[in-house]
């Protein structure tokens, strides 16, 4: 039963991971650079080290990635700087 | 005083008064933790006296008996027999190597693991080769020197008849642990750390033993099997017994110049 | 950052942070394996290397999470934050070797998947003393895991300052978790009372050092509210003689006297839920919000040099006029207007979006300085 639980959520983190290494390499390759300007000319060394965590969180990156847009930095004054703005 | 000094890393240098505190900081630092390493080493508990001689094969033969657990039962040179248990590679028992069924006369190669007068053998995989009958009853010899059994005729087996009952009914407080590990291959092969280890090997199939402490912290070892004397194994990894303080109350038996504990793993009690 | 990532950005502090890193941990290893086969020679060399590499990480960690507080009691300690994400990695990497031996020693070679067995081979959760403990290092190695392979600065760009800050706040589930691994495994196998003691010890000193810090904290906070505090009725005041000021400026706050912000420093104030820095720099006041876009180091804390605000922790700079870094670096924070009446600095509560520039306020502007 217990072996059965861990089997699985084993498996289910494989599938994660293998999805996570389908995303990171175009992502690497092409997707990186289009949110990051400064990941666009980043050296082969930079893109090998940040490899394993785009493989661990890569939802995170989806968002940005589709919009094209770095994810912008949330903080009280941010905030009220922006709603202020839109006023 | 003085002005306070401001620390910007990709400078080349620290300003100077930093870079001074900084130094004596990091070498007081290394210094501590070198003497908490040394402090840390000294304070482990003793390791056994266990030994394996992990990569050292030797040539054994002798009659193989497969029941409760692989054994190798070999002559002694002043008469009786002497009983070896057998081990698989790795966290497996022996059984995948010798079989099941009924005994028989063999050769094997494997290694050696000891302590306090219990050896075990790690049989090399692949490595029995039943014979019709007994050669000299070679053991230990290093591996190729040993003569391949060369037939002489049929030699009755050895009489290992278990003698039920003859140690009484009794019960004992101990710790059950796999015997390979505990013998020497791992150290320590006993207690919470080696839990988890000790219950792949007991699942794997290597004998479980009871080990238990006299007042002095002399051990003796008994091997554990169910009622009807058949292997245990199971069940105590089905009941998570292994490696923490329990009750057992059973037979004792011997086998050759061993003990063996028959007892009922399901009345088997956690000490809390 | 502005400028194409490297793997590493290299410096003469960071190559000297790492030499001094790889020596402490090749002795730390070597003095351990020494002395414990000197005293025990019958010991097996994977236990040895498992112990060795297990409490060396533990070690790491503890001075990882002290350099925090340490940096919050003391700025001197600063150098060893500049480049602490490297003992971090440090402290992963011998933890996975730890683990990676033990998982070969305890799990390999089995009947079972090595990565299943850790999670079953003990199941006795309903007991303390008998609780699982290798799961326990299992949870914290992915922790340091993810922040290891988070360490690299495109992940703060990327992320965003706070949400990287989150999930690096999780060290501390983690050495809560180790501190489970160790009491609910090796210590309940050991005798001596040395291990014992070196983990209690640690847990306090831990606990005592971010509890000083979280005492600084608040005596910083208490002494900014006072400012704040007293900021409503001395703006109040001000506007009265004031008014060709719009409106909205009798909603300044004050900050503190002019004499009070020494010069390419900066004094704190909290708004609008959270801290600002007010600089003075060449007779000038400019305020930016506090926290740093890199990894929200207290800019407040830093210094003025070249005419930059610098932040603290890993040097990173913003013009105080509009709060951006100068180019080729795309870092920005939010602005406050600053004026100075009666020989006080006040500002205006409202942030400006990040980058917007703001006149600095001079300090001929009002009344005398102090």
């Amino acid at each position: 039963m217990l072996v059965t639980i861990v089997e699985g959520g084993l498996v289910a983190l494989g599938v994660y991971l293998a999805a996570g290494v389908l995303f990171a390499v175009p992502f690497l390759l092409n997707g990186a650079g289009r949110i990051d300007q400064d990941a666009a000319g980043g050296s082969r060394g930079f893109k090998l080290l940040v490899f394993p965590g785009v493989v661990a969180l890569w939802p995170l990156l989806v968002g940005p990635w589709r919009r094209s847009r770095q994810r912008t930095e949330r903080s009280p004054h941010r905030d009220a700087a922006i709603a202020g703005d839109r006023r | 005083m003085g002005e306070p000094e401001f620390y910007v890393g990709y400078l080349p240098r620290a300003p100077r008064r930093l870079a001074r505190f900084v130094r004596a900081l990091v070498i007081a630092l290394v210094a501590t933790s070198v003497v908490f390493a040394a402090l840390m080493a000294g304070s482990q508990g003793a390791f056994s006296n266990g030994a394996f001689e992990f990569g050292v094969e030797r040539d054994f033969t002798g009659w193989i008996e497969t029941e409760p657990y692989p054994m190798l039962v070999v002559e002694r040179p002043g008469g009786g027999w002497s009983t070896y248990l057998l081990s698989g590679v790795g966290k497996h028992g022996a059984e995948s190597e010798v079989g099941s069924g009924s005994g028989y006369w063999a050769s094997l190669r494997g290694s050696l693991i000891y302590r306090d007068g219990q050896t075990m053998i790690e049989v090399s995989r692949g490595s029995v080769v039943p014979q019709v009958g007994p050669d000299s009853g070679s053991f230990g010899e290093p591996a190729g020197d040993a003569g391949s059994g060369s037939a002489s005729g049929a030699k009755p087996q050895p009489d290992l008849s278990r003698i039920e009952g003859v140690g009484g009914e009794r019960t004992f407080v101990g710790e059950i642990v796999d015997s390979k590990c505990f013998l020497g291959v791992m150290k320590p092969g006993a207690t919470k750390p080696h839990r988890a280890c000790a219950t792949r090997c007991i699942s794997g199939g290597v004998p479980p033993v009871l080990l238990v402490r006299d007042g002095d912290g002399v051990a003796t070892y008994l091997l554990l099997v169910d009622e009807t004397g058949a292997s245990v194994g199971r069940q105590l990894v089905d009941r998570a017994l292994i490696a923490e303080p329990v009750r057992v109350h059973g037979k004792l038996d011997q086998l050759g110049d061993r003990w063996v504990l028959r007892a009922d793993p399901s009345r088997i009690e956690r000490i809390e | 950052m502005g400028h194409s990532y490297r793997a590493v950005g290299w410096n003469r502090q960071k190559r000297v942070y790492d030499l001094a890193l790889i020596a402490g941990i090749v002795l730390y290893l070597a003095t351990f394996v020494g002395v414990g086969f000197t005293l025990h020679p019958g010991a097996t060399a994977e236990t040895m290397l498992i112990r060795a590499l297990g409490t060396g990480a533990f070690l790491l960690l503890h001075l990882v999470l002290a350099i925090g507080p340490l940096c919050r009691v003391d700025s001197r300690f600063l150098p060893l934050l500049y480049n602490r994400r490297h003992l971090g990695v440090a402290t992963f990497v011998l933890g996975l070797l730890h683990g990676g031996f033990a998982l070969v020693q305890f799990h390999a070679l089995g009947d079972l998947n090595p990565l299943v067995s850790v999670f079953v081979s003990n199941p006795r959760v309903d007991s303390v003393a008998q609780f699982p403990f290798q799961p326990l290092g299992v949870i914290a190695l992915v922790i340091l895991f993810l922040m290891a392979a988070t360490s690299h600065d495109f992940w703060l760009a990327n992320l965003t300052a706070p949400v990287w800050k989150s999930l690096h706040m999780l060290v501390y589930l983690a050495y809560l978790l180790l501190v489970g691994h160790v009491s609910l495994g090796v210590l309940q196998a050991e005798t001596s009372p040395v291990l014992a003691g070196a983990v209690g010890i640690g847990m306090a000193g831990l606990l005592a050092l971010h509890l000083l810090a979280g005492a600084s904290e608040v005596a910083v906070d208490r002494g900014r509210d006072a400012a704040t505090g007293a900021a409503g009725s001395a703006a109040g005041h001000s506007s009265l003689g004031l008014s060709s000021l719009r409106e909205e400026d009798s909603a300044f706050v004050d900050v503190c006297a002019v004499s009070e912000i020494d010069e390419k420093r900066a004094r704190l104030v909290s708004v609008a839920g959270d801290r600002v820095a007010v600089f003075r720099y060449d007779g000038k006041f400019s305020a930016v919000s506090n926290a740093c876009q890199h990894q929200n180091g207290p800019l407040g804390e830093g210094c003025v040099i070249d005419g930059l605000i610098t932040c603290p922790w890993h040097g990173y700079q913003y013009r105080p006029l509009d709060g951006a870094s100068p180019e080729p670096f795309t870092e920005k924070v939010p602005t406050f207007r600053v004026q100075i009446r009666s020989g006080r600095v006040l500002i205006d509560p409202t942030p400006l979006p990040a980058g917007t520039p703001v006149e600095p306020a001079l300090i001929g502007e009002g009344a005398s300085d102090g």
